[in-house]
């Protein structure tokens, strides 16, 4: 076993111990049979988008609720920049209007979900159910619902570049989630956001302004999803609305197997890691394997069903 | 009380939205107007009303499955089975349908509420088991082979008019619905367990049992709801019901239930999914261009849902205070 | 805080050590081909399958079909970014989106994998594309086939499997344009619909159309469920094909009864095996830099012409399903 049952070992990372064993497992199978030094960068090319929208799936959900909404806001930045991209040109020293464009999508969007929330008073998954349905039919309308292309060559081009030998979309995710862990662990905000999602209205009566602490964890939400939408932009040369839809019970999964606690309140950098990296090296152990994509589905909901029974029998 | 006045108003505000709606396109839209159109509109939007009246049921319990289409998709896959093999006629299809149905309905009842996760999370992942299952045994194989009694567009007539499988089903779910609520304990514990749950329990109320009848209510109308989709394409396409679920919460909502639990009734469900069926059928019937359709039904439904949504919203804590 | 780093080392240290075991587990003599179709587990793709299986036995290759679970393009480019980590020999592929394929398939070639493609003419990063129909006399015969029924005039409905699936959206230009320059007088009641995957939505929609038009007089679905669909509106109130003319794609086996109860008027296909059998076979001859050109012979598809500048080998095996050839299909 892991050393995770050491005495010093805080209870509530034990679950990740097996989640973590499990996962590894099917890994190291599914790496010895296909074998091949490629395997390392093909995850990690694969990484950024997801781990990015695990991260923002983490800060509602920590927060006690939950942003169905992650992959339009995602598609919808990468949309407005790609529109943007066809406006100003191929220019590179122009590029950062389209970027920005994307990220203040993100954050508008994100926001705007957080108004409905912290404000209004909308149930999450009401308000970002909603969200989901009007973001998706803007997008479409915008678009025609086809792919926007026609990109300038750096962009495609920037998913490809590498950093001693890591890729660059992979440092941005790294950096990306140490903001997030730090946010999370080293700064008031993070206290508070805990404190929301564990009982709203014991913080709220310390005089905490709970709705602004809503509005910030939902517009990083919209944030961090638009910058998953730029990193699909660049490695899908393109950008459509319904792009990586399914990812949306994968991230759900890989938040609650890294120790978030679904009900709200508790929620670290490391373990959320470790279940990211955990996650993506599994899912293509099981794609070497050449495994139906429909037994992934159900290994997906299996795994994330016995996550929560593990810590049921525990508590 | 304040609930049933605010039921009445969501059932007054969809009414005035259809009324608005339908007056509208039965003076201007083609082909709106004719009783045909109206039934077929009744015949089509059965499916969604009966999942909309099994979600009231979870909801009202202050608790939320998003796996029916799933457990529809598994049910109306095994009729199709059965059916091919043997004709079990029209009491042997409804037992199939609506046992598999209960079934896979209780089992999501006592999963959800042992594992004490939000409701939403535990049956995403059962969507998927579900869903992911079926498509590994049925290869997605398209079932088509059905008995003759199967087949007959209408079951009976009345009028001239042709009365439908569909609209029966829907008729008899809704009044069993509504009398399930209105004249059994069941309902009032329902309204007690939705409205506050903590007190509900401190009366001696067992949350197990409640949550088993409703989850398997759900389950229970699902698959009823399988067999009507089958029976009015002539066809089983596995999971060609999934995908659907957030639709039916939309609309669900829409019509006065709340996701806080205890509140809501037939009568707004039924406008709830009238409301949005009137809206693609309006669509369609007048020529708009289809590369509108999601945005539109998109913005009115959110327009329509954020208001019902706000006043059925968790108290503000000045109010709690 | 410690245990918890340990664990992470640890886990790294696992996999690192698994791929220092991990070596070539099978003989590397038989080329492996993996062809990635646009989703799993739907009819269409099974028989392509089956045609995939056949051409492994048959060429003695390794060959095995793949796909994602939804018809995305993402989902696709993993599968293909792990088939180069898997050091494939060749990747055959059917793109839900070109653009979208296109830095992840030059990435492949660059790593000595061969790529070829199916319905997608001049695809970036592939070295061949097999067409199994030439699309302008596939489009054109279907709507020749609508003025035949209604006597070249009148209203008809339009319907595709969606709005991005560009084949559907080419045939419905092709045909459209024809229309217009030898029947002006047959038109289109509205836009396109994006109904014709769904029996559910072409169904509904169908029965709105006839009720809006009373005096339709045809029916053109591209997307095999579209004619089905319209099939069981008509069934429903009650008419057939002589008041309205119903034809485009559909699995025979499906129509088979509709087509006997006059309410298909007529189908038009190409058999899906006969494609995934022709992409391996395809991708063979690419691994053994054997010459494709004019005159190169597939089993089931005949003799194909290569177009140069799309890099295209194309065949014309379009199938024609009517009432009594229909029986003859096993698909």
């Amino acid at each position: 076993m892991m050393s995770l049952s050491l005495p010093d070992t805080p209870s509530r990372y034990r679950p990740l111990g097996l989640a973590a064993t499990v996962l590894l497992a099917g890994g190291l199978i599914a790496a010895a049979l296909a074998g091949g030094g490629g395997f390392l960068s093909s995850v990690a090319y694969q990484l950024p988008e997801f781990g990015l929208l695990v991260l923002a799936m983490a800060l509602p959900l920590i927060a006690g609720g939950i942003n169905l909404a992650i992959l339009a806001i995602a598609n919808l930045s990468a949309v407005v920049a790609a529109l943007t991209f066809g406006a100003v040109g191929d220019s590179p020293w122009l590029a950062p209007l389209p970027l920005f464009a994307g990220l203040a999508t993100g954050c508008l969007t994100g926001a705007l979900i957080g108004l409905l929330i912290a404000y209004l008073r909308i149930a999450p998954i009401i308000a970002s159910l909603g969200a989901l349905l009007v973001y998706t039919g803007v997008g479409i309308l915008a678009t025609n619902g086809a792919a926007v292309t026609g990109l300038p060559a750096f962009v495609p081009a920037f998913a490809g570049q590498t950093v001693a030998g890591i890729p660059l979309i992979a440092l941005i995710f790294l950096a990306a989630a140490i903001l997030v862990g730090v946010l999370l662990g080293r700064t008031p905000y993070g206290r508070y956001l805990s404190a929301v999602g564990y009982n709203e209205t014991a913080t709220a009566y310390s005089g905490i302004d709970t709705a602004r602490i809503h509005l910030v964890a939902y517009t990083l939400s919209g944030l961090l999803g638009a910058v998953a939408g730029l990193v699909m932009l660049a490695r899908f040369n393109s950008a459509r609305m319904g792009y990586a839809d399914s990812y949306l019970l994968t991230t759900l999964l890989a938040a609650v197997l890294g120790g978030i606690d679904p009900n709200g309140g508790r929620g670290r950098l490391l373990p959320l890691l470790a279940a990211i990296v955990l996650l993506q090296v599994t899912a293509s152990g099981l794609n070497l394997a050449g495994a139906n994509q429909h037994f992934s589905a159900v290994a997906w909901g299996g795994l994330l069903l016995a996550k929560l029974a593990y810590d049921r029998l525990r508590s | 009380m304040a609930e049933p006045l605010r039921e009445r108003s969501a059932i007054r505000r969809l009414a005035a939205g259809i009324g608005l709606l339908g007056g509208a396109a039965a003076l201007w839209v083609p082909g709106f107007a004719s009783p045909y159109n109206w039934l077929d509109l009744l015949s089509s939007s059965s499916i969604t009303a009966l999942f909309a009246l099994g979600l009231l049921v979870v909801l009202m319990a202050g608790e939320l499955d998003i796996s029916f289409t799933a457990i529809a998709s598994v049910s109306q896959f095994l009729l199709a089975v059965a059916l091919a093999r043997q004709d079990i006629g029209w009491a042997g299809t409804i037992v199939v349908s609506a046992l598999v149905g209960l079934l896979l309905g209780l089992v999501n009842g006592a999963v959800a509420t042992w594992l004490r996760a939000p409701p939403i999370i535990t049956t995403i992942a059962l969507l998927n088991v579900y869903g992911g299952v079926l498509a590994l045994i049925s290869r997605g194989e398209m079932l088509y082979d059905f008995p003759d009694f199967f087949t007959y567009t209408a079951v009976a007539r009345i009028g001239g008019y042709p009365l439908t499988l569909q609209t029966i089903a829907l008729a008899v779910t809704a009044v069993v619905t509504a009398l399930m609520l209105k004249a059994t304990n069941l309902g009032r514990i329902l309204r007690a367990v939705g409205g506050n749950r903590d007190a509900a329990l401190r009366l001696g109320i067992n949350g197990m049992t409640v949550n088993l009848l409703a989850y398997g209510y759900l389950g229970l109308v699902s698959g009823i709801a399988g067999l009507a989709h089958a029976q009015l394409l002539q066809a089983v396409t596995p999971g060609s019901l999934i995908g659907r679920e957030l639709d039916v919460v939309a609309a669900t909502i829409l019509g006065g239930a709340s996701l806080a639990g205890g509140r809501g009734g037939v009568v707004g469900t039924l406008l709830g999914v009238l409301f949005i069926a009137l809206i693609g059928n309006i669509l369609v019937l007048s020529g708009v261009s289809p590369y509108w359709h999601q945005a539109v039904t998109g913005a009115i439904v959110l327009a329509a849902v954020a208001p019902i949504a706000w006043r059925h919203a968790r108290p503000a804590l000045a109010e709690v205070a | 805080m410690t245990s918890l780093i340990r664990t992470t080392l640890l886990a790294a240290a696992a996999v690192v050590t698994a791929f220092s075991i991990g070596t070539p587990a099978f003989a590397a003599d038989k080329p492996t081909i993996a062809v990635v179709v646009k989703i799993t587990g739907i009819p269409w793709y099974n028989r392509f399958e089956t045609g995939v299986a056949k051409a492994a036995k048959d060429l003695d290759v390794d060959a095995y079909q793949v796909g994602p679970t939804a018809a995305d393009p993402a989902q696709q480019v993993k599968l293909i970014e792990d088939l180069i980590a898997k050091k494939v020999d060749a990747i055959a592929v059917v793109p839900n989106d070109a653009n979208v394929l296109a830095p992840v398939l030059k990435r492949a070639q660059e790593a000595g994998i061969v790529v070829v493609t199916h319905e997608s003419p001049g695809q970036q990063g592939a070295a061949w594309d097999l067409e199994t129909i030439d699309n302008t006399e596939f489009a054109t015969a279907v709507f020749q086939k609508l003025a035949d029924l209604t006597g070249g005039k009148g209203k008809f409905a339009l319907v595709v499997g969606s709005l991005t699936v560009p084949l559907h959206n080419q045939w419905a230009d092709i045909g459209l344009a024809y229309l217009k320059q030898k029947y002006p007088e047959l038109t289109p009641v509205a836009d396109r619909y994006p109904v014709g995957e769904s029996l559910d939505d072409s169904y509904r929609t169908s029965q709105e159309i006839l009720r809006a038009n009373p005096d339709l007089k045809g029916f053109v679905a591209f997307g095999s469920q579209g004619p089905i669909g319209f099939a069981r509106a008509l069934e429903q109130q009650g008419k057939t094909t002589k008041d309205v003319g119903n034809v485009g794609n559909v699995l025979p086996k499906q129509a088979a009864p509709y087509l006997k109860k006059q309410l298909i008027s007529e189908g038009f296909l190409w058999d899906p095996a006969d494609a995934g059998f022709g992409l391996v076979a395809l991708a063979k001859k690419v691994i053994d830099k054997e010459p494709i050109e004019t005159g190169t012979e597939l089993p089931g598809l005949g003799k194909g012409t290569v177009e140069a500048a799309d890099h295209v080998l194309r065949f014309k095996a379009t199938r024609t399903f009517t009432a009594d050839n229909v029986d003859q299909f096993d698909f």
